[in-house]
């Protein structure tokens, strides 16, 4: 089962995800979070996804969602060290010229107070 | 080579139709399923047909949409 961890450096959340992404087990989960925090007007989220070894169909769809729902209340979604299976669904989908990927929490992070 | 035959009874599917998958996005705009999806009140998805063509090598359906062979070459 996906846990997702949070916490806030400023006024950015960081969420940290270990498990599946997968249909019916991690989907609805990240989902669910990131509606919540977007109810408290924090838009501004980080997804450490190096402890997610497999992500489906579903759960990059979950992404993608979030993702456009983030977006369009004028924040951001940036992903830190996704794995290399999870590169290549980015790549094979061509979502890697879309999302932001950083290798450190700290960079994701920093990147917001660049934007 | 593996082949995969995938049948269900459903009545099939209209290409045409599918603005709610990826695979019907056009070049500029990568997210245009998702919000057809919104629309429609389906959960978020819409990728499986875009992966599943970029990772097979074909990928064939009957007449009716409700049968595939997916086709991966090993060499």
């Amino acid at each position: 089962m996906l846990e997702i961890t949070e916490h806030a450096v400023g006024h950015v959340t960081v969420l940290q995800l270990v498990g599946r992404l997968v249909m019916e087990d991690g989907d609805t989960a990240l989902c669910d979070h990131v509606d919540r925090l977007l109810r408290e007007k924090r838009a501004k989220i980080v997804l450490d996804l190096s402890e997610v070894p497999y992500v489906d169909s579903a759960g990059l769809g979950a992404l993608v969602s979030k993702y456009v729902s983030v977006r369009r209340r004028g924040g951001d979604l940036r992903l830190v060290h996704p794995t290399a299976r999870t590169t290549r669904l980015f790549e094979i989908t061509k979502l890697s010229s879309v999302f932001e990927v950083f290798a450190t929490e700290t960079d994701a992070v920093k990147s917001f107070a660049a934007s | 080579m593996r082949l995969y035959r995938i049948a269900d009874p459903g009545e099939g599917f209209d290409v045409a139709k599918l603005t709610h998958a990826a695979v019907s996005n056009p070049s500029t705009d990568p997210f245009e399923h998702t919000r057809v999806r919104e629309g429609l009140g389906l959960r978020p998805g819409g990728l499986g047909l875009l992966l599943s063509r970029a990772l097979v090598d074909e990928v064939i359906y009957n007449e009716k949409r409700n049968e595939v062979v997916l086709v991966k070459y090993l060499d």
